[in-house]
């Protein structure tokens, strides 16, 4: 059998946010049930053409939670059927902003999402806003709804994105807000990059690498000290503590061997892509559209713009930079998107490169002393 | 140990009741020898890379550990990412010969989870710099978590104080190791094509030792037993002998620190 399949799925591109650095071209489309019957059949064929026993499905939008929850209860069970009737097996991941959130949701992410969700907020948050309204709309109504899933059970975990502020208030703020303020003890840090249309915003979306480079290391100290006896965990510090002390780990997409190997993303329209800001945001870039194809598999094997994808390590390591960094096992050369967006090219190394290795520096240390506390 | 034949696919037939390593370059070939393969005796498949889309596609039809063996490392050492994935689903090796640029094939294939077996024959004093630089690597990259042979061996070898050759390590010894040529020519290992197995398994190390080569009073001789003296027999082995020295000081420096250890104080 072979490695699980890893699904981004975007059921609807309709948002009820209005985020200023959002890489997605907003739609009202979805998809409608029938058109999920269809795509999960392709998607079953395409694993058992493979040998692939299982699929984990990343439920993202768009916001999720402009479909009802009926929605969904509707799609587990037509999957579950599915995948069964396959002998094939498939786990469900949700990525929502909470804004649409209510006690109607329980239920579905009880039984279907294992009752967790990821969610997304920023300290200090300047760029997330409501339709209409501000980003200190968006928080209070963000923290309010977090808080009512948490006080109903549900686990959340969340994705933050530094600005130039987060910077300026420093990692024992940003770590305090969190873990401390919003007891959110499970979350990770991504590097901002300016995907899809142009603004202002994204203008000025990037940071002095080496200051956000002290933000990330500082973090890390942090969380070395405090927070990682005391099971908060921090990505990307978390996979690195693990790859460092126990020589294997979960790292995050940007640092896989090959994303192109690993995952794949589908939207409300059929399209295929890389991840979800290919497919939202850069149509010359998919792999073809699944309604239209025969077979998922064709589709794959036969597009040209996922080869660019594939090529790209391979790309890099004739090119000779990255194959002398003592990191290459950690990295390949980093995340095809942020090298896109910030250089216009899929083939030169990731423009965090400096970061990241600045980062792995620290950790390899940071393990280095845990590993001797241990023993 | 019974012997072990790595053979080419067109052999396959005629080593059925033999265990066996089996050569196979393309899809084609596969195709052809695969009915006929008996699982039970097969070691592991060996696989020409790079290879075309087709021949790789073929690769999943396989279910035997994976030795790939990239013939011209300086130059086709990115295609490794093709076959990475294979790492996840059986044992993968990459054989890699010591030639101009090898390591950078060795470090891409450390770093994609693969373990690395070095050809190794006679190598020059360039080639000695940049074994001593995968030694390094090997021993002090935190990142390395394969195996990388000769070095693993002889570093275990040397940790534990247990006897084994560079022949035993690089299946190639002469007792056990039959490697068959496509024209059905039974020799240890392509770099000893057109010599006697049974020379090697008798004599070899006994004319170097009359012939007062260096190897009678080399302090790796346990270990080495004249494998660089082939096919030069006067082949100065300073270099190669600077490759043992430093697997023997990792391991004494090993040893030394689990001490340290036991005793309660910090290495």
């Amino acid at each position: 059998m072979r490695n699980p399949l890893s699904l981004i799925l975007l059921p609807t591109l309709k948002c009820n946010a209005d985020c200023e650095y959002c890489f997605e071209q907003k739609t009202n489309d979805y998809l409608t049930l029938d058109q999920l019957s269809s795509l999960m059949c392709k998607v079953l064929d395409y694993m058992e053409e493979k040998d692939i026993s299982a699929s984990t499905i990343y439920w993202q939008g768009g916001e999720i939670m402009t479909l009802p929850p009926q929605w969904f209860e509707s799609a587990f069970n037509i999957i579950r059927d599915a995948a069964k009737s396959r002998g094939r097996w498939v786990q469900h991941s949700l990525q929502s902003n909470m804004i649409g959130y209510s006690s109607k949701w329980n239920p579905i992410i009880s039984k279907m999402f294992g009752n967790s969700v990821g969610t997304s907020m920023d300290f200090p948050n300047r760029y997330r806003k409501l339709l209409n309204g501000s980003a200190a709309d968006y928080d209070a109504l963000w923290a309010k709804n977090v808080g009512a899933a948490r006080q109903a059970g549900i686990e959340v975990t969340a994705i933050a994105v530094p600005n130039a502020e987060t910077v300026k208030v420093g990692a024992e703020r940003f770590y305090q807000h969190f873990v401390e303020q919003l007891g959110i003890t499970d979350f990770q840090v991504n590097t901002p990059f300016p995907g899809g249309e142009p603004n202002e915003t994204k203008e000025n979306l990037s940071l002095d690498i080496d200051q956000l480079g002290q933000f990330y290391v500082d973090l890390a100290q942090i969380w070395l000290q405090h927070g990682y006896r005391n099971n908060v965990r921090i990505g990307p510090f978390d996979a690195l503590l693990d790859y460092f002390t126990e020589g294997a780990a979960c790292l995050p997409c940007i640092w896989r061997q090959n994303c192109a190997d690993e995952f794949i993303c589908i939207d409300a329209k059929g399209a295929v892509a890389q991840c979800d800001c290919w497919v939202t945001s850069y149509p010359e870039y998919w792999f073809g559209n699944l309604f239209q194809a025969d077979s998922l598999g064709e589709l794959l094997q036969t597009s040209k713009a996922r080869k660019r994808f594939q090529e790209r390590p391979k790309q890099l390591m004739q090119q000779g930079e990255c194959i002398d960094c003592e990191y290459l096992a950690l990295c390949h050369g980093g995340c095809p998107v942020r090298t896109y967006t910030l250089r216009n090219t899929l083939t030169e190394k990731d423009p965090y490169c400096e970061l990241y290795q600045t980062l792995f520096q620290h950790m390899e240390k940071g393990s280095r002393q845990i590993s001797s506390a241990r023993h | 140990m019974s012997v072990v034949y790595n053979i080419p696919a067109n052999h396959v037939t005629v080593y059925r009741e033999k265990r066996i390593v089996l050569r196979i370059r393309n899809s084609v070939e596969l195709q052809q020898c695969l009915p006929a393969i008996d699982q039970h005796n097969l070691a592991y498949v060996q696989w020409f890379i790079p290879g075309s889309s087709e021949d790789n596609a073929a690769l999943q039809q396989i279910e035997a550990p994976l030795d790939l063996v990239l013939s011209n490392p300086g130059v086709d050492f990115p295609c490794l990412y093709d076959y990475a994935a294979l790492a996840d689903e059986r044992p993968l090796r990459v054989s890699i010969p010591v030639v101009p640029g090898f390591g950078k094939a060795v470090k891409l294939a450390v770093s994609l989870n693969c373990a690395v077996k070095l050809e190794v024959a006679q190598p020059d004093p360039a080639l000695i710099a940049e074994l001593a630089e995968i030694v390094r690597f090997y021993l002090h990259q935190a990142t390395v978590t394969q195996t990388i042979e000769f070095f693993h061996s002889l570093l275990g070898s040397f940790f534990r104080q247990e006897p084994i050759t560079l022949w035993e390590i690089q299946e190639e010894n002469p007792v056990y190791a039959r490697y068959v040529t496509e024209q059905g020519e039974e020799t240890i290992s392509p770099r000893f094509s057109g010599a006697n197995p049974e020379f090697f398994e008798e004599r070899f190390q006994e004319e170097l030792i009359a012939g007062q080569a260096e190897c009678c009073q080399c302090d790796f001789l346990a270990q080495c037993q004249g494998y660089f003296k082939w096919p030069d027999r006067n082949y100065r082995c300073d270099g190669v002998k600077t490759i043992f020295q430093m697997l023997r000081d990792a391991a004494l420096e090993l040893k030394n620190d689990l001490v340290t250890h036991d005793a309660g104080l910090e290495p």
